[in-house]
């Protein structure tokens, strides 16, 4: 019979892990935000200084992730 | 806000309707055993919508076939089907609203982090209704609501002009639109979409609860699905991907009662569900199936290590298995006759030669082995052609979380292992018989499984995680950025806020809401007779009249750059009764450029009714002069209110 387990366990791991896992998380949503950057936030890129950076790093990024008809 | 409030009451009127059919069918499959309905009243009701989703669209597609498909009938079951939801349905109804004010409690009693979260993915959720302002795709007005159109309009259905060889497919999105639009409202046949995925939402939240997913898991699920924009694009576009998904969902989750909850019921609805999923998105064959075995042998696993119950447990998988099989049937019967009127051939595609979608090459080698070597990040990141958008980032950045999950007592008893190894099966199936074709919304299923997971693995972390507490932390940053974000990118892809307040507004037309097409078919509609024939060189047919539809001379027909020379071309299209062209030189430049549009022959006239700045889409009224030919066809109304084409010879 499929029963789901209960969650009734403490989470006690290393620091080390915590940081990785962190990273983890923080290096997708990086990458995300990078290649989806939001078009009505360039303004707020440019006002921070960013724009310049954050389309170089789209244009880098970018053909890793896509490609065309029959390429 | 009269086009708001009856684009609002008619979703409400037709969702009823679809309630109460699959209610009206649970009923009678549960005849005399009343205990099989006692589940949580949200998933009886998504399930009942979901399957008389399924129902109403064969019922639809059984009576276009036969001609009867005109608005007294449309209006009439409507009506009547939605009268018995809100009756048969209302302890159901209730029970959702008691649901619905417990949810809300537990919310008010958590901490400020997840009531935003909470907020953050019911507002993504709202914006859905923004989509009315959105343009159709092309797709979409080629053919998944064009087809619909010409279904209202001549109350039968027969292949479209152009997609002869399309109109093979299931058609259950198309026949819910084309109810929709009988009732005068394409506007609502668009949106149809959105009470679809929150049905679909509803049934993956009960899949959740079912594998172990407490309150918070379900949020970070549900915040999962709508920041999936392979979800989000599907919003409102005219596509009808997204209808095979709460089928698929619905069947994983019915195949997991087996042991559970009624026998019986639960096979019929895994049958049912399953046929209707693929009916409705025929991929979901190879990637639903295996999933489905899978998790009705797992559940009998235990018996059949047992060597005194092996014989009899061999007896009641395959029992189980012939009854899932029945349903799938009933739920492809329709689609079966569909193909048997229309292209003699039940079965067609399958032993017919239109396969080509099933042989599809997307890319070369070299690209879809990048693809298939780095799949999860094709499937979070990936803008690759025709791709059509993603999973929800939130299930690449908490998968590595699983790791802290505690060991399941066994993992064969753990149905969040099942269920996530049964989508990865379809996944992998998938990607060995399909390397190149990277479309999530083939197989938006399992992918939508597999938030699960790590959907558990956050909830975990959020509640268990000791100090210093910067995974539970981290749970809550990425997510909210991951909702804010999403919302935000997709402002001015899909949630037109501002089209739609205007639209809605009568501001905006709809011309002007959707693209250059619909103000070149206009210009042809408005000086057009009724069964006038248009010679269409584009794709898009959707804003032609419905008689021009029927009467077109498609641009597959004919290959006009194969004739000797533009007389006889032009001499070909006076023989077809052509009185109109519309040419996209932007995707048939090589036959319009055939035409030599500057230099027609002396024995006709061509009348510019549009064209763009760029003079890539133009469309023109033909005048015959003197033409040197005569006329072979005619566009006549023989079974009124459709037109056919009648040869004069």
């Amino acid at each position: 019979m499929l029963q789901p387990s209960s969650d009734d366990h403490s989470l006690s791991t290393s620091l080390w892990i915590k940081i990785a896992l962190c990273a983890w998380m923080g290096a997708v949503v990086l990458l995300f935000i990078i290649l989806f950057w939001p078009p009505c936030l360039w303004g707020l890129a440019q006002g921070l200084g960013i724009m310049d950076k954050l389309q170089l790093l789209q244009d880098w990024i970018t053909p890793f992730f896509s490609a065309g008809y029959l390429s | 806000m009269i086009l708001f409030a009856s684009l609002v009451f008619l979703l409400l009127l037709y969702s009823a309707a679809c309630l109460g059919g699959g209610t009206l069918a649970l009923r009678i499959l549960t005849y005399r055993s009343d205990t099989a309905l006692k589940y949580s009243a949200g998933t009886m009701l998504a399930t009942a919508f979901v399957l008389g989703q399924g129902l109403l669209a064969s019922l639809w597609l059984l009576l276009a076939l036969v001609g009867w498909f005109s608005r007294p009938v449309v209006f009439g079951v409507v009506v009547i089907l939605a009268l018995s939801g809100v009756i048969l349905a209302w302890r159901w109804i209730r029970g959702f609203a008691r649901q619905a004010a417990l949810i809300w409690r537990e919310l008010r009693s958590d901490t400020w982090g997840w009531q935003s979260l909470a907020g953050l993915t019911i507002l993504l959720c709202l914006a859905w209704i923004t989509s009315i302002g959105r343009p159709l795709t092309v797709d979409a007005s080629s053919f998944y609501m064009a087809l619909p159109k010409v279904v209202a309009a001549s109350h039968r259905l027969v292949p479209l002009p152009g997609y002869e060889a399309f109109t093979n497919l299931g058609l259950q999105g198309e026949m819910h639109y084309a109810a929709l639009m009988s009732l005068q409202s394409p506007d609502a046949a668009r949106m149809f979409a959105w009470p679809t995925i929150l049905a679909g939402a509803v049934i993956l939240l009960a899949l959740g609860r079912r594998v172990g997913l407490g309150r918070r898991g379900q949020w970070i699920a549900l915040a999962g699905l709508f920041t999936s924009s392979a979800v989000i694009l599907l919003s409102g576009d005219g596509k009808v991907d997204l209808f095979a998904v709460p089928f698929g969902l619905a069947a994983y989750y019915w195949v997991l009662q087996v042991r559970n909850g009624p026998l019986r019921l639960a096979l019929w609805l895994t049958g049912l569900f399953s046929g209707f999923a693929i009916v409705a998105k025929l991929s979901y064959l190879p990637v639903m199936a295996p999933g489905i075995v899978m998790l009705l042998v797992w559940q009998y696993w235990e018996d059949f290590r047992d060597p005194i119950k092996r014989k009899q447990t061999l007896v009641t998988v395959t029992t189980a298995g012939l009854q899932i099989f029945v349903g799938l049937l009933l739920a492809f019967t329709p689609h079966l006759i569909q193909n048997g009127i229309l292209y003699h051939n039940p079965f067609s595609p399958f032993g017919s030669n239109t396969m080509g979608w099933a042989e599809q090459l997307w890319f070369g080698p070299e690209t879809t082995r990048r693809i298939v070597l780095t799949y999860p990040l094709a499937l979070t990141f990936g803008m690759y052609w025709a791709q059509y958008g993603d999973i929800s980032p939130l299930v690449l950045a908490f998968l590595p979380l699983g790791l802290l999950l505690p060991r399941p007592r066994s993992f064969l008893a753990s149905p969040l292992v099942a269920v996530t190894l049964a989508a990865l099966v379809g996944l992998v199936v998938y990607a060995v018989f399909f390397p190149s074709v990277l479309a999530p919304r083939y197989f938006l299923v399992v992918l939508l499984l597999l938030i699960l997971f790590p959907a558990r693995a956050a909830e975990f972390v959020s509640r268990n995680d000791s100090k210093p507490r910067w995974l539970a932390a981290g749970v809550m940053g990425v997510t909210h950025i991951i909702l804010v974000v999403v919302g935000l990118y997709f402002l001015v892809n899909v949630f037109y806020i501002s089209n739609t307040y205007h639209y809605l507004k009568g501001n905006l037309s709809e011309c002007e809401r959707d693209s250059i097409y619909c103000d070149a078919m206009i210009a042809i509609n408005r000086v057009a007779e009724p069964g006038d024939r248009v010679f269409l060189k584009s794709f898009p047919s959707y804003w032609l009249r419905p008689d021009l539809i029927q009467c077109m001379l498609p641009p597959s027909v004919v290959t006009l750059v194969g004739m000797r020379d533009a007389d006889e071309r032009w001499a070909y299209l006076y023989e077809q009764n052509v009185s109109f062209l519309l040419a996209d030189k932007a995707t048939h430049s090589a036959e319009i450029d055939a035409l030599d549009l500057a230099n027609p022959p002396g024995w006709l006239e061509l009348k510019l009714l549009y064209s763009n700045e760029d003079e890539t889409l133009m469309a023109f009224q033909i005048k015959w002069v003197d033409p040197p030919t005569q006329v072979s066809e005619t566009c006549q109304q023989l079974n009124p209110p459709a037109w056919d084409i009648v040869s004069k010879k």
